[in-house]
This record gives structure tokens, C-alpha cells and sequence, in this order.
């Protein structure tokens, strides 16, 4: 039997392998980011903004790479790709090919010094072939890890033995044109496949005359779009006018069988929209339209999103997909003809630029790495998973996340991407902190009884500073402020050798504070804090001052502007450090026992997979019987019945040693927070619990007064799919009304499952009885992803669609139902019915205010918990410890409910997996003795750090009881809100200190540096 | 010596003679024999008598097919609509053994038996497949200097699937035969557009046949082209009979001269428009007729 | 549409599925329940260019629910050409052309065929060609060098006379007769 390997292989480096990375690493796993490109990222870096919020992508990825870039317990390989596996679950070899990059990353500082000097030119990946890059490159500007990398192909000295003019100018001496290609093996115990996808290449579909410059695809848009684009975000067309009218055209290469891509690829009508929406804040002349089949705008804030863009930004939704662009050859302009719904006409409009709206496919190294991993794949090339597994492949031990599982948007991705994290951190839940490696630091110099002995370092960053700011007069001006003992000039403040430098200035001239002018502290704060530990110095002793995003980048015009704004920021900083106090982290005890509230399909997942990890978990449901939602539902969209995954998972959660469960209970009150949660159940149990999950669901909406409700024979779906268990369906005609109760202005959202749902029992009631009359009345049919497969079988078995529209709904009578069929040139049909079946919406149970309020969490205006962040926290909430997953964010399907479960579960457990829980040194501190207890910090903290504490209070006259405000260090994330709200000044907040801060304002006053020092 | 039926049709033996000639000549010049397809009838043209009654279709044209058959040498036809009706029926019957035996029973009352043994052939796919386009451009004697519009038509490519010419939307072989004869195929808008006269419209709503017709002659008009070149005398008769119709009920006049690729074939290979029947269309347009002489050296 | 009247509502329970389910008949016609309304037929059609009333996925969609009698009389049911552009294009792989022609035929075997049309089948029943030979054009065939008469079965009646018998046995003269 081998042992198994507390380390995970994760193959592609998109946001999802990024967010299982982060997961198990956090969790005490060692992690290999295998990445094929030169850098991680994926799809995701190329996106301009994501949709609903319209947030810049690189924005909020960025910083996620940085993360992973800089984690000791994630070692990532670039430019690699799995070769071979071996072995079973818990202990894999894996043999990783690691191209040859022909630099070394030791010693690339990516200066770009070699990118000017290359002469080879090579259409641009990242920018989709719309501009060039060099032989030698960065895929892109935030591009982790940050090394260059030569491309072979096109290198003309790798091919042709000439040029060679960037080992010439690398003044770091990078480059190394002898690397090879070589293999490495990687023991581990799991692996996860997350290698995402293709977009779907439209040229096959020569109508839509995609060799039109003209004519792009919606990933190109995005570059386009895209400050980092080849046009930096001015969409032009290619003679680099401006279009002022755009069209573009869904479902090109999805939801098409005779091409054999038969899905729907599920985010392309929400791209869509908000690319016409970005485009039009770009430009408000721009005229936009969306050519569609169906709206698919299914998730969470996307009904609402799409009503935003159709009513209040005027994008026109055009209800007719073009088979094919027409082009006039003598003038080149491009025109679309449609058809125009309610009549038999088409009317034909030129615009232009179009914008094909392609699919999404399954990726090369998906297909090759599926079969090296030996798992199934299904028939639309995706990697094989269940409903209820799924991110579990054919192989044991081996995972799959993200979009080769199928098309999905990113919180779906990242919520997959979690799952699988959950999957393989509960084979290994042993092996945790068996391969990770704690760094060693010399032990630490007392400096508080000394001056301040400021050392400034000057960053260079190759040409990036130094072609605007003028480095050595700021270095000679640094000389002279108060308190630095020493300044120098580096080119690369952040390279190896460099780091090294500044370790041996603050010994060799008895450094007690550093400054390093340079670049972002985003991305390098961490990097030169943990240098200053590795001199002996507190890392909070130190300080980066940006003059390079703050300063040359963005005054690249006035460069003597520049450079006296250079020696300001530094000043600045240097007056701060001066005042910086040492501050240390906390390692506190916590309780590492889980909680999840709601026994549904979701809550008993989330409960089973943390207790698969080794922490007790309490599992509380408010009914009597576990099971939640899928009581009510009787089959899956796969045609099995709900207890075929009920009823093993009740049995698994019952006979569980490490899960207690509390049916026909309920949680009343928690107080508390991360680590430290107390609770009361209704039974007057208390429990005490490190994180909590929170899976309460939803029901299904009773849609009294709509269509009929209420009336014999007008039932809702799930009440059909009681009776279809039963066999107590004897009607002839049978119809369905979608929307029912939804999409209106009391529930403005879309409740996502009701399309696939009412197409799976449209589906049984035919093969129950072929001769019935089905007909589906909708006004979108959102059977998205693979489920497009469900809505084509429905057509196959004789199903009839009607579409009408929100202002002409239909009409529910006495054994008939009249709609006005949008389809058919808006005739009216009376529907001969013997029973209604009304798809409502699922809403929100009752008591999750109550919910909401135990554990200070926000809903939103429909009742849904209220994520942290919609495209990338899809399972956590902005308080930590507490996380939430399936209905109770938002509708959703039983596939999507699992992975959200595992999720949370695994982001509950990067928490409880820790031995201890380690404070920042930057926090918030109460002076109890100032302290008044009004409570306004407790208000304004969105973390809810700040709780009041009952104090006795001791003088020499009079003891009494008050209350004081307390910060909870595990959870205080430092920003400053209470100290700045609080009345009396009692709260200090460490590091951003009232006397730090005026030394900064002063020090930009006076240009002599001066310091006011404050009593 | 390859060697064929030469399947004639109706309009272009009782319309435009000029193209059976022209076929006969050029195709007997490229060393391909066509033998007299004797007794042959209307395909039956698909559009019409396939909206009427399948079974009378198939028996007709697999009639027509069984008379090659007999002969024991594959068909040509040089109309896009006789090759559509004959292929089609072609491909159905030699898979589709149920409908093959209902065929043959009528057929028996004929005396003939449909075996599925030869092959369908256009003259277009012929010419490129077959003969090849080098062996086109080597037969020119007199590059034909002018700009044409090709209109490749509709059942000469599609359906697709029974055709296997390669891309319908942007096919080029017809444009290489064209080229091949020195002239040059300018691209027009619409070019893939119908001509308006299939399935039975130019029978039966002849004004709103010539709508299409109208459209196609604008655009090559627009185009700046001497002539349109077609393969098809369906679309041959609708565009060039249609001009007079289209004069009459719309008042537009295009002038425009109608060339089927044989007769245009025929102009590189030296023969004189009158030889080719070139002349004898509906609209006259002298201009065309002077300048086209001039390629054979002004025989 | 004009044979409809808008404020008309049709009942279901008049509308009939044999009539669908003969439609689909045709092989390949099975495809044409898959119809997901992408309007792409007729978004790309030739002539609903230049006839606005002339709609072929609403008459596909009229096939599909099962409208017998409104389609079989439809005035616009003539009015494909058969370009098959329709047919290549449509993502579900729905024969458009081939399930209009069957549609046509059923309406000719119920009676309903329009009067050119009618001329046109008993002119080729009769001569064996759609389109005969006139004198027109046996002079142009003479001035040609060629025989006043092609070697079609305008030149020989015993061919002819296979098609005569053609006829009768499909029953097309029959068919395409004039109606009293």
C-alpha cells in the first residue's frame, strides 16, 4: 500500500487551477501549478470587464496572482506540460515537461531592455492575433511569474544561428540559449485537470465571412475593448475609423448540430451584453444590437443586468439570428437581414463592425491531457463528471474543474474550482503540512530604545523609472533628509542579488528602517518585508514608496515634473518609516469544528466533505427530515430519482462519527466570530464552532393569483413531479407556462432551473404517454450548457414551444389556455388544456433575516445571501469564517449545488486546517481606558471585528459595570474605519496612526522634510 | 476517347440551340465523345414536377438515367436544373432500395429496369474534375478578354451534401474555368443569389420571379461586367428573356448579355458568336456581339 | 399572411398531428420537429427579400402545429424557388426545401394546384417536355447547322409514348387534370 502525498498536481492556470491552488495551499497542502502558456492567468486575463458587475477583469485576477506567485506552499511550473501519469489516488507520479524558456528565471527581471532590441515579430496570442509581439516576450503586462520567454519558432538565432541581440543587451546575463526541454517528475497524491477551453474558430461557417477585417469574434472585441489591447480600448474598425454601429450574432458555433458543437456554451448572451454595454460607456453614440435565438441570462444579478441594458442603455435585442453576413464586394460594407418578430417581413441593416458571439470548445491540451490522465471524456469532448460527483472523473484521485467539464461562467468556475480543492484535500486530510515548509528567520533586533536609521533604496527597474526620473538626484536629494543614514541607487531593486544587497546595507550600516522606492507594494511589499525579516529587522519597519505606477508611468511626458513628484512620495515615506513602530502577528488557538446550517442536498454535502477532513461538523436542519428541496423534487435531469442521491447521502451523513446532526432544530444564537463561534440551538444545546456554513435554500414560490393558481388543475412543477412519481398523471394536454411569478417586478430575477426543469418533465410525461399534447409556453428558453441536450429531446419527442412576451401573457380559462404566438407572426392559439403546470420561481425560505442577523451577513433585495464578491467569492462572505453555498446565494440546479457545497466546505476549511490562527500585525487596538462604549465602531466595521464586552471597572471610589469595545485580532483586516470613526480617539489604528499620517501630510508640506513631532 | 450521353433537356435544345452546339463542339474539341441520349424527355424539372407528384418524378428522371444506363456511359447534362433533378434521383434510388423498387415497377411498364449504374454529370464539375482546368487553358486559342459576373446558380452546388463541390458559399471552380479562358470573373454582390425561376415561381408568379432576376442584373450591372455567364439554361432563359419582361412590367433595361459557359468556351476556341448561337438571344446588344468577335482574330 | 385573418384564434383541438406526422414522411423530414425557431432560414432567404409576405420557417412552424388546411391553401406555398439556401444553413439540419416540396404535393393530390402550374404538368404529360420546341426555334436550330428537332422524344413517338404511359401509371394525368 503506498503512502499517500500531501501534495496536489494541478494542471492549466487559469482562474480555476489558480483558485484550487489557493485553497489547498491555504489548507496545508503543497501545491504544483502546472501552466502550459508562460504564465497564469488564462481566458480570464484577456477579458476586458465580467459581467453583472462590470468590473475590470485584470483588476480583480491580478491580485490573485500575486497570491499564488508569492505562496510558499504553491511551487508553479510555467511552460510545462504533463507528459505522463502514474500510480492511483493518494500516490501519483507525475512527469511534467518543462520547456525550455531559454532565460533564467533567477535572473530575469523582466526589464524589457531585450523585447526592444528583438527583431522577430510574431502575431500576438493574448491579443488574439490582432498585433504583434516578439520573439522574446511577456504574454502580458502583469504576466506571473514575471520572467521573459523566448519563443523557438521564432527566435532567428535558435533557428538560425544570427541575431542574438538579447543575451547582448540582458545586462543580468538571463539569457541561456543552450537551455533543453527537460522532464521532471513530481510525486503527488490527487491531481485536478482545470485546462479550460477554446473559443470556438468560426471560420467553417463561411456565411458569417469571418475573413472580413471587420468581422471579429467576441474574444477579439474584448482586446479591443481592453486598455492593455492592441488599440488600448479605442474600438476601431481595421482602417482605424470608429464604427458607430455594432451588431453581434449569438450562438455562432454552439447550439449547432449539424457543425457537432449541439450545447449552448452558457455565457455567451451575457458576454454579449456586456461588451455592448462597455462599448457604449466607451462611446455614447454607439449604436449596439444583439442578434439572438434565446436571452440566456440565467444566474445571479443577469436578469437584471440584461433589463439594465435593454431599458436603460438602449441595447436592442433583436429576436432573429442571421444564418450569414452579407458583404457588398464594391463598397465592403457589411449588412445583416432579419427577420422582424410579430410580422412575415425581414428588414436588412447595415453596420459596422460584427461580432461573432463563438462558443466555447474543449482546449487542445484538455483532449491530450484527458487521455494521458485515462479519464472518460463525454460525447461533446468534455471531461465526464455526474450530478451528484461533480468534479470526480472516471479516475479516483484525479479531478476536474472548471470549463472541461463543461461551459460555465467564472463564479461557477471558481466555485468548481473550490469543489475539486475539497475532492483532493479530503483524500490527503493525513498528509496535511507533511510536505510544506516553514521558513527560518534570524531572530529579530530590538530597535525601540534607538533613532531611526533610515536606509532608502532607489529602484531603477531597468528603463521603467529611470527613462522619466531622474535616479541619482533623487538619491543625492534622499541623502539629505533627516534620519537616512544611507541611500542608493539599484537597478533591480527586486532581483535575487538585489534582495541580497539590501540584507547586507542594514547590516553593514546598522539599518533600523528601510525604504524601497520602486514599484507597486501590491505585488512587492511582502517580497521586501520578508527580505528585511531575513536581515533581523520587523517587517513592519519598512515601507515601499511607488514611484513607478504612482510616478513615471503615469508622467512618462514631464520628466522633470516626475521627478521632483519622485523625491516627494520618497519624502513622504520617510517621514512615515521614521514613526513606524515594530508590530508582531498573533498566533491564537481557535476551535476546529464546522458548522453548516440547512440539511438539503447542499448543507449535507458541505457537512460531509469537511468531516472527510478530520473536523467535527454540526449539521442543523430546521425540518424534521433531511433532504431539503429534493424532497419536493422527484428526478434529476439525468433521469434518476432524487433519493437515488438522497437517500445515501442522508445514510452517509448520519453514520458519519465526525458529523452531529440536529433535525427539527434550529441555530437562535451565535455570538462571537471566526474561530470562536458560541451557539444555541432551539433545544437549548450550545455548541461552539470555528466557521459556519450557511446552505438554508429555497422553495419553490406558490404562485397564488397567477395563471390560475389555485384553480383545479393549475399546479406548479414540483407538485407534477409528485404526481409523475405517483403515476397519477392522466391528462391529455398538458401546458406549461414559464416564468410563472418570475421575471417580474416583485422577483426581478431569472430562477435559472425552471427551463430545465420544465423541459425534464415534458420530457417524462411524453415517453409516459406519447399521444399527450405538450406545449411549453415561454419567453426565453434558458436551458443552458449541456441541458441544451434536454430542450433538443423534448423537440425530438413532439414537445410544442410557444413564445410570448411579458405585456401579453397568457391567458388561463376554462380548459384552455390563449397565448399570442410571437412565433408565428403573433396568431392567437387556444390551447385545448387538461392541466396547467406553472414553472414558479424558487425564492427565499422564510427566517433568513434571522439567519442574516446571527451571523451578520448582508442579503440582497430578493432574499439571497449576499456573496463577497460575485465573480470571485461566490462562496464566501465579506465577514470571515462564515461562508455560504447552493439556493441560499441563488437558484441553481443539483450539480451546481454540490460543487458550491464543496466549496464552502473547502473554504471553511483553508481556516480550520490550520493549527493556529495567525493575526496581521496590522490591526486595530482599543484603549479601554478612552474607551466610552458607544458601539460606532461595531457599525462601521464590515468585518464585524468590533464587538462591546461588559467590563468591570475598578477605581478607588466606585466600581461598575460597563461596556468597552473589543477588536478581535483574528479577524481585524486594519483598515482604519473604526479608529477614524471612533469619538474619543480610543481606537489606535496600528501602522496607520494619527501621528503616522500627519508626519506624511507634513512631510509633503515641507519640502525640508521637517517632522513635527507630536507629543 | 472519354465518352458520355449528352442529356439535353428542354430549354436548351427548344430555346437556346446555341448551347447544344456550343456543348457539342467544345466538349468533342477537349477530346470527349458525347453520343445523342435518343428519346430522352423533360428531366422533369425538379422544382415544378417535384411540387407535384415524387413518384412521377423519379420515374421520369430515373427514365432518362436508365437511358444512359442502357448505353453504358455516364450522363452530362449542361443545365444546373436537369442536373439537379437527375443526380438527386440518382443518388436517392441507388440507396433507397424500397423507393427503387416502387420506381421499377413503373418503369416496367416501359420495359426498363433502373440499375444504378452510372454516374450523373454536370458539364461544369465535369470540365474540372475530369478534364481539368489546365487542360481548359491549354485548348484556348484566343484568350476571351472580358469581365464576367458567374453565376454559379443553385442546384449545381447545392444540396451540398449529394454534391460534394466543396464550399457553396464561396465555391471557386466555376471561376477557375472562366479564368481559365482568360476572361476575368469580377465579384458582384449577391453573387450567390438565385436567379428567381426554380421550384416553379417563374411559372406561376412570374412578376415576383423577375424581382430576383432584377436584383442579380442590378448587381452585375453595378459591377462594371461586359456579360453574365451562367451554366444553367433555366437561369440562361430568366435572364435573358426575363430583361425583355422586366423591361416591359418595370421600365429597367440592362442590356445585359446572357453567355453559357459552353458558348464562352467556344469564343476561346475560336468559334464565331454565330457558330455558337451567341447572337440569337432576346436581348440584342450589338456592342457585345462586335467585341466578342474580335477574340477569334475576326473570323 | 393574408389568408389569415389576425384576430382569428385558432383552437388546438382543430389543429391535426396526422398531417404533421405525414409531413414527416419524407425522409428527412423528421427533422423538422427540431425546428428552435433561429429564424435563420428565413433571415437569409432569397426571395423573402423581395417578398415580404413570403415567410418559410412560419410555414415550416404551420407544418409543425399541425395547420392542414391553412397551409395547403397558403397563397405564398409557391413562392419558394428552391434555391436551398435555407436548407444548407439551418443549424438543426432541417431540410427546409425537401418538406416544402412534399408539402406541395399534398396539396396537389387534395385538389389544390394553381391553374400555370396545371397548364405547365398537362403540357409535359402531353409533349413530353415542359418547355417544347416552336417553329421559333426549329429555325434557329436550322440556321444553326443542327436537326430541326432535337433527339429527344421530339424525334422519336415511340419514347414519347413511354411517357405517356408513365403518366397513367402514377396517375399524374390524372392528377394534374383540368378541374370542373
Amino acid at each position: 500500500m503506498a503512502e499517500l502525498v500531501g501534495a496536489v498536481a494541478i494542471a492549466g492556470g487559469g482562474i480555476a487551477g489558480i483558485q484550487s491552488s489557493l485553497d489547498l495551499a491555504d489548507s496545508g497542502l503543497k501545491v504544483y501549478l502546472i501552466e502550459s502558456s508562460p504564465s497564469i492567468g488564462g481566458v480570464m486575463a484577456q477579458l476586458d470587464k465580467t459581467f453583472p458587475t462590470l468590473d475590470c477583469s485584470m483588476c480583480t485576477l491580478s491580485p490573485k496572482l500575486a497570491e499564488v506567485a508569492r505562496h510558499p506552499n504553491i511551487e508553479l511550473l510555467p511552460y510545462s506540460e504533463i507528459k505522463s501519469i502514474s500510480g492511483a489516488a493518494g500516490n501519483f507520479d507525475v512527469t511534467v515537461t518543462r520547456k525550455a524558456t531559454y532565460v533564467d528565471p533567477d535572473k530575469c527581471t523582466a526589464c524589457e531592455l531585450c523585447l526592444a532590441k528583438c527583431p522577430s515579430k510574431v502575431l500576438d496570442e493574448y491579443n488574439e492575433g490582432t498585433s504583434k509581439r516578439k520573439a522574446i516576450y511577456l504574454p502580458f503586462p502583469q504576466a506571473v511569474p514575471r520572467v521573459m520567454v523566448i519563443d523557438a519558432e521564432h527566435c532567428i538565432y535558435l533557428t538560425k544561428g544570427k541575431c542574438g541581440n538579447c543575451k547582448k543587451v540582458c545586462e543580468n546575463d538571463a539569457i541561456d540559449y543552450e537551455m533543453k526541454d527537460r522532464d521532471e517528475v513530481i510525486k503527488v497524491g490527487s491531481v485536478i485537470l482545470s485546462t479550460g477551453f477554446k473559443p470556438y474558430d468560426p471560420t467553417p461557417l463561411e456565411q458569417y465571412h469571418y475573413e472580413h477585417p471587420d468581422v471579429v469574434t467576441s474574444i477579439e472585441f474584448e482586446r479591443l475593448l481592453s486598455a492593455s489591447g492592441p488599440s488600448e480600448g479605442h474600438v476601431q474598425l481595421a482602417d482605424g475609423t470608429t464604427p458607430k454601429k455594432i451588431a453581434w450574432l449569438q450562438c455562432i458555433g454552439s447550439r449547432n448540430p449539424e457543425i457537432g458543437r449541439p450545447n449552448c456554451s452558457a455565457v455567451c448572451c451575457m458576454y454579449a451584453t456586456k461588451e455592448a454595454m462597455v462599448a457604449m460607456e466607451h462611446d455614447n453614440e454607439l449604436e449596439t444590437a444583439i442578434f439572438n435565438i434565446d436571452v440566456r441570462a440565467f444566474g445571479k444579478g443577469f436578469e437584471q443586468f440584461y433589463q439594465r441594458a435593454k431599458n436603460e442603455k438602449e441595447v436592442r435585442f433583436i429576436r432573429s439570428r442571421p444564418s450569414g453576413v452579407d458583404i457588398d464586394p464594391v463598397t465592403n460594407q457589411l449588412s445583416l437581414r432579419y427577420e422582424v418578430e410579430g410580422s412575415t417581413e425581414t428588414a436588412c441593416e447595415e453596420f459596422d463592425m460584427i461580432v461573432l458571439s463563438i462558443g466555447l470548445t474543449p482546449s487542445d491540451s484538455s483532449k491530450k491531457l484527458a487521455e494521458i490522465a485515462g479519464v472518460e471524456m463525454d460525447e461533446y469532448g468534455n471531461v465526464a463528471t455526474a450530478i451528484d460527483a461533480p468534479m470526480t472523473t472516471s479516475v479516483p484521485g484525479i479531478f476536474a474543474c472548471g470549463t472541461i467539464v463543461a461551459p460555465k461562467d467564472i463564479p461557477d468556475t471558481v466555485a468548481d474550482a473550490s469543489g475539486a480543492a475539497s475532492k483532493a484535500h479530503s483524500i490527503l486530510a493525513s498528509e496535511r503540512g507533511t510536505l510544506v515548509t516553514e521558513r527560518t528567520y534570524p531572530p529579530e533586533k530590538d530597535v525601540t530604545a534607538e533613532e531611526p536609521r533610515i536606509g532608502v533604496v532607489v529602484c531603477d527597474c531597468g528603463i521603467n523609472i529611470a527613462s522619466v526620473v531622474d535616479v541619482p538626484a533623487v538619491v543625492e536629494y534622499v541623502k539629505t533628509l533627516p534620519h537616512v543614514v544611507h541611500a542608493y541607487e539599484q537597478t533591480y531593486a527586486c532581483s535575487t542579488d538585489s534582495l541580497d544587497i539590501i540584507k547586507e546595507k542594514i547590516e553593514e550600516h546598522d539599518l533600523n528602517r528601510v525604504v524601497v522606492a520602486s514599484c507597486t507594494p501590491r505585488t512587492h511589499e511582502p517580497l521586501f518585508q520578508d527580505t528585511c525579516r531575513g536581515a533581523g529587522l520587523n517587517p513592519y519597519l519598512f515601507e515601499l514608496a511607488n514611484i513607478r505606477e504612482h510616478c513615471a508611468w503615469v508622467h512618462q511626458k514631464e520628466p522633470e515634473k516626475a521627478t521632483e513628484k519622485a523625491k516627494e512620495v520618497i519624502r513622504m515615506s520617510v517621514a512615515r518609516v521614521a514613526l513606524l513602530d515594530p508590530l508582531y502577528t498573533q498566533k491564537l488557538d481557535f476551535n476546529h469544528a464546522g458548522l453548516v446550517i440547512g440539511g438539503g442536498v447542499t448543507g449535507m454535502t458541505a457537512a460531509l466533505d469537511i468531516a472527510e477532513k478530520g473536523f467535527t461538523t454540526y449539521l442543523i436542519e430546521r425540518e424534521h427530515e433531511l433532504g431539503g428541496l429534493l424532497r419536493t423534487f422527484t428526478r434529476l435531469q439525468d433521469g434518476r430519482t432524487t433519493s437515488e442521491i438522497l437517500d445515501p447521502m442522508i445514510a452517509a451523513v448520519k453514520s458519519n462519527p465526525n458529523i452531529t446532526v440536529h433535525t427539527g432544530t434550529t441555530l437562535d444564537e451565535v455570538e462571537g466570530a471566526m474561530g470562536s463561534f458560541k451557539g444555541k440551538l432551539s433545544n437549548g444545546e450550545e455548541i461552539e464552532f470555528g466557521s459556519a456554513i450557511i446552505a438554508t435554500g429555497a422553495n419553490e414560490f406558490v404562485p397564488e393569483g397567477y395563471f390560475g393558481y389555485g384553480s383545479e388543475n393549475v399546479i406548479t412543477q414540483s407538485t407534477l413531479e409528485v404526481k409523475l412519481e405517483e403515476g397519477t398523471v392522466d391528462a391529455k394536454n398538458v401546458v406549461m407556462i414559464q416564468c410563472a411569478g418570475g421575471r417580474n417586478d416583485e422577483r426581478p430575477y431569472c430562477s435559472r432551473v425552471c427551463c430545465t426543469t420544465a423541459v425534464k418533465n415534458a420530457i417524462r410525461l411524453k415517453e409516459d404517454d406519447p399521444e399527450r399534447n405538450i406545449y411549453v409556453l415561454y419567453r426565453d428558453i434558458r436551458t443552458y450548457g449541456v441541458w441544451e441536450e434536454l430542450y433538443t429531446r423534448a423537440r425530438e419527442l413532439g414537445v410544442l414551444f410557444m413564445r410570448y412576451t411579458e405585456d401579453d401573457e397568457p391567458i388561463v380559462g376554462n380548459g384552455t389556455v390563449t397565448i399570442t404566438d410571437k412565433l408565428l407572426n403573433d396568431t392567437k392559439f387556444e390551447i385545448a388544456t387538461d392541466l396547467t403546470v406553472l414553472s414558479a420561481p424558487l425564492v427565499a425560505p422564510d427566517g433568513v433575516e434571522d439567519t442574516a442577523t446571527l451571523f451578520k451577513v448582508p442579503i440582497d433585495s430578493n432574499k439571497f445571501f449576499l456573496e463577497a464578491h460575485i465573480k470571485l467569492r461566490p462562496v464566501d462572505f465579506a465577514t470571515d469564517g462564515v461562508f455560504l453555498a447552493g439556493c441560499a446565494q441563488a437558484p441553481k440546479l443539483v450539480d451546481e449545488s454540490i460543487s458550491q457545497a464543496s466549496a464552502a466546505a473547502s473554504r471553511a476549511c483553508t481556516i480550520l486546517a490550520k493549527d493556529q490562527l495567525e493575526t496581521s500585525g496590522v490591526m486595530a487596538v482599543v484603549d479601554e481606558d478612552v474607551c466610552i462604549g458607544c458601539g460606532r465602531c461595531t457599525e462601521v466595521c464590515a468585518y464585524s471585528a468590533p464587538t462591546l464586552k461588559e467590563v468591570e471597572v475598578v477605581t478607588e471610589e466606585i466600581t461598575y459595570v460597563t461596556r468597552k469595545s473589543e477588536i478581535n485580532p483574528a479577524i481585524c483586516k486594519g483598515c482604519g474605519s473604526c479608529a477614524a470613526e471612533c469619538p474619543t480617539g480610543a481606537i489606535t489604528s496600528r501602522h496607520f496612526t494619527t501621528k503616522q499620517i500627519s508626519a506624511v501630510i507634513d512631510a509633503f508640506a515641507y519640502a525640508d522634510g521637517r517632522i513635527e513631532e507630536v507629543a | 476517347m472519354s465518352e458520355l450521353s449528352f442529356f439535353l433537356g428542354c430549354i436548351a435544345p427548344n430555346r437556346y440551340p446555341g448551347i447544344e452546339k456550343a456543348t457539342k463542339i467544345v466538349m468533342e474539341d477537349l477530346g470527349v465523345h458525347l453520343r445523342e441520349l435518343k428519346g430522352a424527355s423533360c428531366c422533369p424539372a425538379p422544382g415544378v414536377f417535384r411540387s407535384f407528384d415524387k413518384l412521377t418524378w423519379l420515374a421520369l428522371a430515373s427514365r432518362n438515367v436508365v437511358l444512359s444506363e442502357e448505353m453504358g456511359v455516364d450522363l452530362l447534362t449542361v443545365c444546373n436544373g436537369c442536373f439537379g433533378s437527375l443526380v438527386d434521383a440518382n443518388n436517392v434510388l441507388k440507396e433507397d432500395l424500397e423507393l427503387r423498387k416502387e420506381v421499377n415497377k413503373v418503369l416496367a411498364e416501359v420495359g426498363r429496369e433502373f440499375k444504378g449504374t452510372i454516374r450523373v454529370r454536370h458539364i461544369m464539375e465535369y470540365l474540372y474534375d475530369d478534364v481539368g482546368v489546365e487542360k481548359v487553358k491549354e485548348s484556348i486559342k484566343y484568350p476571351v478578354d472580358l469581365k464576367v459576373a458567374v453565376h454559379y446558380g443553385c442546384h449545381l452546388i447545392k444540396p451540398s451534401k449529394e454534391r460534394h463541390l466543396g464550399s457553396i458559399e464561396n465555391p471557386t471552380f466555376f471561376d477557375e474555368l472562366v479564368e481559365a479562358t482568360g476572361a476575368e470573373s469580377v465579384m458582384y454582390k449577391d453573387k450567390n443569389a438565385c436567379c428567381g425561376a426554380g421550384g416553379g415561381v417563374r411559372t406561376s408568379a412570374l412578376e415576383t420571379a423577375l424581382k430576383l432576376a432584377r436584383a442579380k442584373l442590378e448587381n452585375a450591372k453595378a459591377a462594371g461586367v461586359d456579360c453574365i455567364v451562367d451554366a444553367c439554361p433555366f437561369c440562361h432563359l430568366q435572364m435573358d428573356v426575363g430583361q425583355t419582361e422586366i423591361a416591359k412590367k418595370f421600365g429597367d433595361v440592362f442590356n445585359m448579355p446572357i453567355v453559357h459557359y459552353s458558348q464562352l468556351l467556344g469564343l476561346g476556341m475560336g468559334y464565331t458568336p454565330q457558330e455558337l448561337g451567341i447572337d440569337m438571344n432576346y436581348v440584342k446588344n450589338d456592342d457585345f456581339i462586335a467585341k466578342i468577335e474580335k477574340i477569334g482574330g475576326g473570323k | 399572411m393574408e389568408a389569415m385573418e389576425m384576430s382569428d384564434t385558432i383552437k388546438t383541438s382543430d389543429l391535426d398531428k396526422a398531417f404533421k406526422d405525414e409531413v414527416m414522411t419524407e425522409p428527412g423530414a423528421e427533422k423538422l420537429i427540431l425546428c428552435f425557431n433561429c429564424t435563420g432560414c428565413t433571415a437569409g432567404c432569397t426571395m423573402a427579400e423581395h417578398e415580404p409576405n413570403y415567410n418559410i420557417r412560419q410555414l415550416l412552424r404551420m407544418a409543425n402545429l399541425g395547420m392542414r388546411d391553412e397551409l395547403l391553401n397558403h397563397p405564398y406555398l409557391w413562392n419558394c424557388t428552391t434555391c436551398y439556401k435555407c436548407q444548407e444553413r439551418c443549424p438543426q439540419g432541417v431540410p427546409n426545401v425537401d418538406i416544402l416540396l412534399k408539402i406541395r404535393t399534398m396539396a396537389v393530390h387534395s385538389g389544390i394546384m394553381l391553374d400555370n402550374h396545371r397548364k405547365v404538368a398537362q403540357l409535359m404529360a402531353k409533349t413530353g417536355h415542359a418547355v417544347p420546341i416552336n417553329d421559333d426555334n426549329k429555325e434557329k436550330r436550322k440556321k444553326l447547322g443542327m436537326n430541326e428537332l432535337p433527339e429527344t422524344v421530339h424525334n422519336y413517338p415511340d419514347a414519347l409514348e413511354e411517357v405517356h404511359k408513365i403518366v397513367a401509371k402514377t396517375k399524374f394525368d390524372k392528377l394534374t387534370e383540368e378541374q370542373s
